[in-house]
Parts: structure tokens; C-alpha cells; sequence
């Protein structure tokens, strides 16, 4: 199944879709991102599994805001 | 240390549920890493206790977005955060004249900034005139009103659902002090219309001191931030990211602090508030009976009616003839009993209480209070009274 990072703009809201994702059934884990995958450097995101479409319905549902979704690379499947 | 009573809650509760105590120390063992910080288990584990606290809280307040609870160092903070990040020139400010200095004297250094402040009597009034008096004082030109939910001083519970509602009706935002109430008497943000919730965490929250929390409707105005710093995003902009509620908490936030505050909310859900204001009545309708028939002692009470909490009071004060309020408070610690003497940081209510002279003493009580500890203090207070002023 497709993995994917999901980008918040803080620790926060990185928890809260976390939450929603865990509820939903969906194996989710709070990491730090890449310094590659923020603008500003330092940020949280949620790596997670399944579908892409799903997994923007359910926090856009709950109203947890995220800044980007993107699959995740082989070494950020950890 | 010898046994004591301790009637001092409304500064700080003393001691800690042993829930609260066995929480922090957890905490401390077990998960203290710096939460939003690094992403190793330790610190993800306290980020993420972090938020189930906030998640908790605002459930517990009736707040629908945790995101919008902000943990503060302490009341004060909190209400600073909202009076001079939300205020601007020309507003007008509606304040209660049992008010704390933590709004009163942010509310004075914005007159400089011209902000306008304008207070609505309580003391003496029942509360459908304590309603009426807002009513009248209402124009255009007010911004917000302000509501001490609990008098430090009398125990004065004011109606703020009530007070909600003129605010609604005239467009005005909603500023609540349950620093004295959280905990005893219930707020839900949503059913009472309070814009905006600033509390400390340290008194009948049961947290410890250092705690405190600013909590914002949806749809109220976001305030202008204090400070900046390092919130763990973003490092690498000069500029404090926005956002709730990481924009209001820059550096390291105070985890055992917030610990504790879940583990009190915890304590108190399962106490009910109910129980512990009965237990809170239990004293304070002792300690009450001795004062009121005591002579040479005025009390200096303020009645709660139609609010449903009349004989309720976890505040209370009074004078002795002929005596301090602090030689009072001195006795009273000569024989192991802990009260608070002087003016207790609201100035304003002392004119009304006619206590210019040098305040008075305070007896504030808990959930672990007992009527045994009421029974002491009853008994220590009539020998100073008879001993012909101690």
C-alpha cells in the first residue's frame, strides 16, 4: 500500500491529524520531516498508509489543516 | 511539620491530590522530553501527551477547537495576552469592581494607549442588578466586557452566562476569570458565550504553580502575539510562524506543569464538581455560622443568589475589631491554621467592602478541606476573640 508524509504546520496539528488518522483505522506515526520537504526548515508531519483521496477527506472532515501530502521515499518508509 | 489547616486555595492549592503528585513524577521519569522538539521517542511522547492534555482541557471547558487553548505560565499571562493583544485605541472596557490586578493594571497601561476602562458595580447587588448596571453602561463604543466568574475576596460568584448574553446582544467580545472558578463551578465557553477563558492552573485546578491557560472561541479575534521565539518549526524564518496555538507559546512549554493540569481536570471530573463544593460548603457554612455569631467579627461576604449557588461560597473574608487582618492571619499560623491577610491584589472591591484600612483575612477552601479542619479553625478563632484581642 502507498505510504505518504503529511505536512502540518506545527507539532499540534501534526498530533491532531494523527488522531484523526488512528481513529479512521489508518497506522500513523508522528515524525520530524526532512529538511528537504519544508521551505523554512524544522516541521512535523504524519507518515501514514492508504488512500491518498481518503486520507485528505478525513482532515479536511475533522478541519485539521495541513500544509502539503506527498508519498513518501523508500528511506522515509521507516 | 506539624499537622496544619490549610485555607489558603484561593493563592495556591496545597497539597496536591496524590494523583497530581503521582502524575508529575511520571512525567518526570518517564516522558520529559521537549515536545515539538526532536522527533525521538521521548520527545514525540511528550508532544504527544501534550496535545491529549489540550484535547482534554478543552473538552473540559467547552472549547470545540483544542488548538485554541494556549498553556500560559499563569493567569496573569493569559489575561495580558488577550487584553493588550485584543484591545486597541478608542475601545471601551467593561470591568467588574471585583476584578484582580492581573486585569486591572494591564487595563490602566492601556489607558496610555487609549483604551478606556469603565467599571460596573457588584458588590451589594443581587444579580439581576449586577445585569442591569452593565446593561446601562453599554454603547457602541464597548469592545469587550470583563467578568471575574469568582471574587477572590468575597466568593462572589457572578453570573456570566447572563453576562454572555448582553455581550452577544451588543456585538461586545467576552472576557472570562475563572481563575477563582475553574474547577469548582462549571464553564462551557460555547453555552456561556465567553469569548475569551484565562485561568490559572495552580489553584482549584489542582496544578502546579507555573501553569495557566488562554482559551479562544472560534471566530474571536486572534490577539496580537507578545513574544517571539523558537517554537520547534519553521527555524529557519526570522519571523514567529503563525498559527494556533504554537504562535502563542514560544520556548520550551512546561510539560510536568501541563502534566499536571490533565491529572487535576482527571481528579475533578472524578470528584465531580458537584462533591467538591459540597465539600467546599460543608466548611465554609461552619467557618460562616462561627463568624456570623462571633462578636467583634464583620464579615465581608457578598450573597450568591439567583446563579443556583446560593450557601456556596469557597471564598470568604472578614475583620476583626481591634485587630489587623495581618495579626489576625498571624495568630491564626501561631496555631497552625494558613489564611491569607491584606488586600489580596483587587483593589477596587475594598471600597465597597469599606476594608480600606487594611483589607482583610481570607479563608479559601478545597476539595481536601474537612469539616475537622473548619471545626479548628472555628475554635482557634473565638480564643482570640476571647482572649480580648490575642
Amino acid at each position: 500500500m502507498e505510504q505518504y508524509i503529511i505536512a502540518f504546520s506545527s507539532v499540534t496539528y501534526a498530533n491532531a491529524g494523527m488522531a484523526v488518522l488512528q481513529n479512521a483505522g489508518y497506522p500513523s506515526r508522528l515524525i520530524r520531516l526532512e529538511a528537504s520537504r519544508t521551505r523554512n526548515g524544522c516541521g512535523f508531519g504524519v507518515l501514514t498508509s492508504g488512500s491518498r483521496y481518503k486520507i485528505r477527506q478525513l482532515l479536511r472532515n475533522a478541519g485539521v489543516h495541513y500544509s502539503d501530502i506527498f508519498p513518501a521515499e523508500a528511506d522515509e518508509r521507516r | 511539620m506539624k499537622p496544619f489547616v490549610y485555607f489558603d486555595h484561593a493563592a495556591t492549592t496545597f497539597p496536591k491530590p496524590p494523583v497530581v503528585m503521582r502524575a508529575v513524577s511520571a512525567c518526570l521519569e518517564e516522558f520529559c522530553g521537549n515536545p515539538g522538539r526532536s522527533a525521538h521517542r521521548i520527545g514525540l511522547l511528550s508532544a504527544k501527551r501534550v496535545y491529549e492534555i489540550r484535547c482534554q482541557l478543552a473538552q473540559f471547558f467547552g472549547l470545540s477547537q483544542p488548538e485554541n487553548l494556549i498553556f500560559c505560565a499563569n493567569a496573569t499571562w493569559a489575561l495580558n495576552l488577550v487584553l493588550q493583544g485584543v484591545l486597541h485605541r478608542g475601545d471601551r472596557v467593561l470591568v467588574s469592581e471585583t476584578e484582580h490586578n492581573s486585569v486591572l493594571r494591564p487595563l490602566k497601561a492601556l489607558e496610555s494607549r487609549g483604551v478606556f476602562t469603565e467599571v460596573y458595580p457588584v458588590i451589594g447587588l443581587n444579580d439581576l442588578s449586577v445585569l442591569e448596571e452593565i446593561r446601562k453602561r453599554m454603547t457602541p463604543r464597548v469592545r469587550m466586557i470583563v467578568a471575574n466568574h469568582v471574587s477572590n475576596v468575597t466568593g462572589r460568584v457572578l453570573p456570566v452566562s447572563n453576562i454572555g448574553t448582553i455581550a452577544r446582544e451588543h456585538h461586545a467580545l467576552f472576557l472570562v476569570d475563572g481563575s477563582q472558578s475553574a474547577g469548582v463551578y462549571p464553564i462551557h465557553m460555547k453555552d456561556m458565550q465567553i469569548d475569551y477563558l484565562c485561568l490559572a492552573g495552580h489553584k482549584s485546578m489542582f496544578g502546579m504553580q507555573g501553569t495557566g491557560l488562554c482559551l479562544i472561541a472560534p471566530g474571536a479575534p486572534i490577539p496580537q502575539s507578545m513574544a517571539q521565539g523558537g517554537n520547534g518549526v519553521l527555524s529557519l524564518s526570522l519571523t514567529m510562524p503563525e498559527g494556533m496555538p504554537e504562535q502563542f507559546e514560544p520556548g520550551t512549554v512546561n510539560v510536568p506543569g501541563i502534566v499536571s493540569l490533565g491529572a487535576g481536570a482527571g481528579y475533578i471530573r472524578k470528584m465531580t464538581m458537584e462533591g467538591i463544593r459540597n465539600n467546599i460548603s460543608n466548611c465554609s457554612r461552619r467557618c460562616l455560622e462561627v463568624l456570623g455569631n462571633t462578636r467583634g467579627i464583620h464579615l465581608k461576604t457578598d450573597e450568591n443568589d439567583e446563579n443556583g449557588y446560593k450557601g456556596c461560597t469557597s471564598v470568604l473574608s472578614f475583620v476583626v475589631e481591634g485587630l489587623s487582618p495581618e495579626r489576625v492571619a498571624a495568630y491564626l499560623d501561631e496555631n497552625t491554621i494558613c489564611v491569607r491577610s491584606g488586600y489580596h491584589c483587587a483593589p477596587l472591591i475594598h471600597r465597597s467592602l469599606q476594608t480600606l484600612s487594611g483589607g482583610t483575612v481570607r479563608l479559601s477552601f478545597s476539595a481536601l478541606n474537612t469539616v475537622h479542619d473548619a471545626e479548628i479553625f472555628c475554635q482557634t478563632i473565638r480564643s482570640l476573640t476571647a482572649s480580648g484581642n490575642g
